[in-house]
């Protein structure tokens, strides 16, 4: 069994937007996919692990990381205009990329199939069908994100602890040197 | 649900409230004092309201002042600790920058009693500060020094027993002074949102103002415990006069303004609590005893900061500029006590006087106002969840813009000066500061807090879509306003926004940081840098003790216990050994 650290949520969303930022996102794409993977780790667990690998094989600023919540953004407002739509992913993205994304259109009333709520953040989704959601069932699954949420900024998130050091060194590079910072302002008289 | 209430709250003000083109100016923020709503006055009102009891429960202390404290609080059932680390370090290792790597108090707020394996990892971790690493029993994570300058002096004059020199120690105002307070999720302590309902530190900064309030007493603690090693026989304990005088020192630097750029519903609740307060004192007619209230509160004003200094606080008022505001208030509020709305009569003067008048006159106003503090709290505790709706159109993105950020046309966005900074995050304690453009690329590596500027770039894109156009539209045509655009749509509250550009070459931090210091309780501000200032926290305040249990009843400074009304006119402290004494404030009345 491997080691996990707890981190709390905020820690996961600093470090994947600034790995994001550096990795070349611009801060609104960085915002997003932190938002996704946060959402995702305590939801579903093993999205730190999904992103750190997506970070070791793609250009993030150009793979589904980055484009697939458009693509949920334009299925939810076909499903909203007709009832239904459908989306395909090829390759299949990992719902870490688009959890949260996911929450977000179930909130404004467009519920899915194809990424169930029991799945892990790594695991590969080829197709998503969106629909207008069922008012009682909505409620449910809400509830249910709200108590592991609380119990996420209460408690921690147990993450793997390499997964999370690699996330950690993915970060560092969003980070200046403090002497380039001192050597710029002695040059130009800031205290 | 919070919003919804202090929405309504606003609406029934909305005639009498003070624009936001008004109270969201640099200079007005620039210019912001603490009030009846700042957060030390609200925790130390609820620490009495609901008899909290407040001791120390362990001192192991040597003679130098090295060794580990540990100080209680039973908040209504809530036991919750400060366990503090002491050494000493030369004097030459002293900053005031975050940055430091080592310090002369280490320490932090927990859950509970920290004992076992707790205790263990405590005393291994805290002073580690941002290289440690902790859980959610841990709330805040402090550090600071002592004050080189009056330290030691302090414990000299109580060893040799007498009682401190106030020539010497001047405007000094603190014995330690922290330079952080870290909390919500750094370092896997517990997040502000794991705080359960019912809980009392369930409210924003309350953990970090309950931590830095044990702080100033572990300052006092110490300074008369080295002062009995030094000379068992002789050594007094700080007099009635002196044992509240002393605040807890902060130095603040850049950290601040990101948090004000970044949370515009959180800024919207903290402003509009004062202008709630501030709408609702205008409204009243002068009564005797409102007239008397206000009367003693300029007149303690005065003599607090008439026995300040000189020093230069540019570009804030000194203490000796500040008291001759305070006697132009003086003066102009006699002239407005026969005025039928005598408070609103003043307002209206100080309206046409500088910025620091003004607010100072907003303080010394909101001193009058007497809100539910429940209400208060609730209302601080703002949402940020909410997303933007794909399928808004280019119109409604249009007249968000031109209702929330129409101001965008007075800052000159289109000049190469608009982005002469950008926002950085350095590799020690990832502390936030800037950096010019010229002499550093970002690189992706910009904290994201030029707001003006990417609201102003997405409006110019906006005029090339027609109405219509969804703005998810727009985002896939461009993706780098994604930022803006849910900016635009988080900013619907009316004070969430500072009207002004954090990049632009003229911008000021200071003005921006004064307004959050001052929201927290903040006074005594001394600007050292365009970018740095010091403080103080807690001046005047009551002590632990003041909350103590039957059991330790050792109080130096009379009055009753856990009253609100004796544990909340603390503010404004007059120097010992001052010429005249401020009048007892009487309690107020309510008009919330």
């Amino acid at each position: 069994m491997s080691t996990t650290v707890t981190v709390a949520p905020r820690e996961i969303h600093d470090l994947v937007y600034r790995a994001s930022s550096v990795a070349g996102c611009d801060a609104g794409m960085a915002e997003r996919i932190a938002d996704n993977v946060t959402f995702a780790e305590i939801h579903h667990g093993a999205a730190v692990r999904a992103f750190c690998a997506a970070l070791e094989t793609e250009t993030l600023g150009a793979s589904a990381w980055a484009t697939a919540p458009d693509v949920l953004a334009a299925a939810e407002l076909a499903a909203r205009s007709v009832g239904i739509a459908s989306v395909t992913f090829e390759p299949p993205v990992p719902l870490a990329a688009i959890a949260g994304t996911l929450q977000q259109s179930l909130e404004r009333g467009v519920t899915h199939i194809g990424a169930d709520a029991g799945a892990r953040g790594d695991r590969a989704v080829s197709t998503i069908d969106m629909r207008l959601a069922d008012e009682p069932a909505a409620a449910a699954r809400q509830a249910l994100i709200d108590d592991a949420r609380a119990d996420a900024f209460r408690n921690g998130i147990a993450v793997e602890q390499a997964w999370f050091s690699k996330l950690e060194a993915a970060a560092a590079d969003y980070l200046v040197a403090e002497s380039i910072l001192d050597e710029i302002d002695a040059g130009t008289g800031v205290a | 649900m919070s919003e919804n209430l202090l929405q309504a709250e606003l609406s029934a003000r909305r005639s009498r409230l003070r624009p936001p083109q008004v109270v969201m100016q640099p200079t007005m923020m620039g210019a912001a004092r603490l009030t009846r709503y700042s957060f030390s006055r609200t925790l130390l009102r609820r620490a009495a309201r609901d008899g909290w009891k407040a001791q120390r429960v362990r001192f192991d202390i040597d003679e130098q002042g090295h060794g580990e404290a540990v100080y209680q609080v039973d908040a209504g059932g809530w036991l919750l600790s400060f366990i503090a680390f002491t050494t000493t370090i030369d004097e030459t290792e002293h900053t005031d920058r975050v940055i430091a790597d080592r310090w002369e108090v280490t320490g932090a707020l927990v859950d509970g009693e920290p004992t076992g394996g707790f205790l263990s990892l405590l005393r291994r971790e805290i002073p580690r500060q941002e290289s440690g690493r902790f859980d959610a029993r841990v709330l805040v994570l402090t550090r600071g020094n002592r004050s080189v300058r009056f330290f030691d002096y302090l414990v000299n004059a109580l060893a040799a027993g007498t009682q401190p020199d106030p020539a010497q120690v001047a405007d000094a105002g603190y014995i330690l002074r922290s330079t952080a307070f870290y909390a919500n999720g750094k370092y896997g302590m517990r997040s502000f949102e794991g705080f359960p309902s019912g809980h009392p530190l369930r409210v924003p900064y309350r953990a970090q103002m309950l931590c830095a309030w044990m702080f100033r007493e572990l300052g006092y603690d110490l300074v008369e415990h080295c002062a009995r090693a030094a000379n068992p026989s002789a050594a007094v304990r700080f007099d009635a006069e002196w044992s509240r005088y002393f605040g807890l020192g902060n130095a603040t630097g850049l950290g601040l303004v990101p948090f004000a750029f970044k949370h515009p519903r959180v800024l919207h609740a903290w402003v509009a609590v004062r202008e709630m307060a501030l709408a609702d004192v205008r409204s009243l007619r002068g009564t005797p005893d409102r007239l008397a209230l206000l009367g003693a509160w300029i007149e303690r004003a005065h003599l607090h900061f008439v026995n300040g200094t000189d020093d230069d606080c540019r570009p804030f008022l000194n203490a000796v500029e500040v008291a001759a505001a305070v006697e132009r208030i003086r003066d102009a509020f006699e002239s407005c006590r026969s005025d039928p709305l005598p408070f609103d009569a003043l307002y209206r003067w100080a309206e046409g006087c500088d910025p620091e008048t003004t607010e100072l006159v907003v303080s010394l106003l909101t001193e009058l106002h007497d809100a539910d503090d429940d209400l208060v709290d609730e209302v601080l505790a703002v949402s940020e969840h909410g997303s933007l709706d794909p399928a808004v159109t280019v119109r409604q993105m249009r007249a968000m813009l031109s209702e929330r950020f129409a101001w965008l046309d007075e800052l000159d966005l289109d000049d190469t000066s608009a982005e002469a900074w950008w926002w950085v995050i350095s590799d020690n304690t990832e502390e936030p500061r800037r950096t010019r453009r010229d002499q550093l690329d970002p690189s992706h590596r910009d904290v994201a807090i030029d707001v003006a500027l990417r609201l102003w770039r997405l409006r110019a894109t906006l005029d090339g879509y027609d109405d219509a156009t969804p703005i998810h539209s727009v985002l896939d045509d461009h993706p780098t306003h994604r930022l803006a655009a849910e900016r635009l749509h988080a900013s619907d509250r009316t004070y969430g926004e500072p009207r002004d550009n954090a990049c632009s070459e003229r911008y000021l931090p200071l003005m921006l940081q004064r307004f959050q210091l001052a929201t927290y309780g903040m006074d005594n501000f001394k600007p050292k840098s365009t970018d740095w200032l010091r403080v103080t926290l807690f001046g005047g305040a009551p002590r632990l003790a003041d909350y103590g249990t039957a059991e330790t009843a050792e109080r130096p400074h009379g009055g009753r216990r856990n009253d609100p009304d004796a544990h909340d006119n603390w503010v404004l402290p007059t120097r010992p050994g001052s010429n005249g004494h401020p009048k007892t404030i009487g309690n107020r009345v309510r008009c919330g």
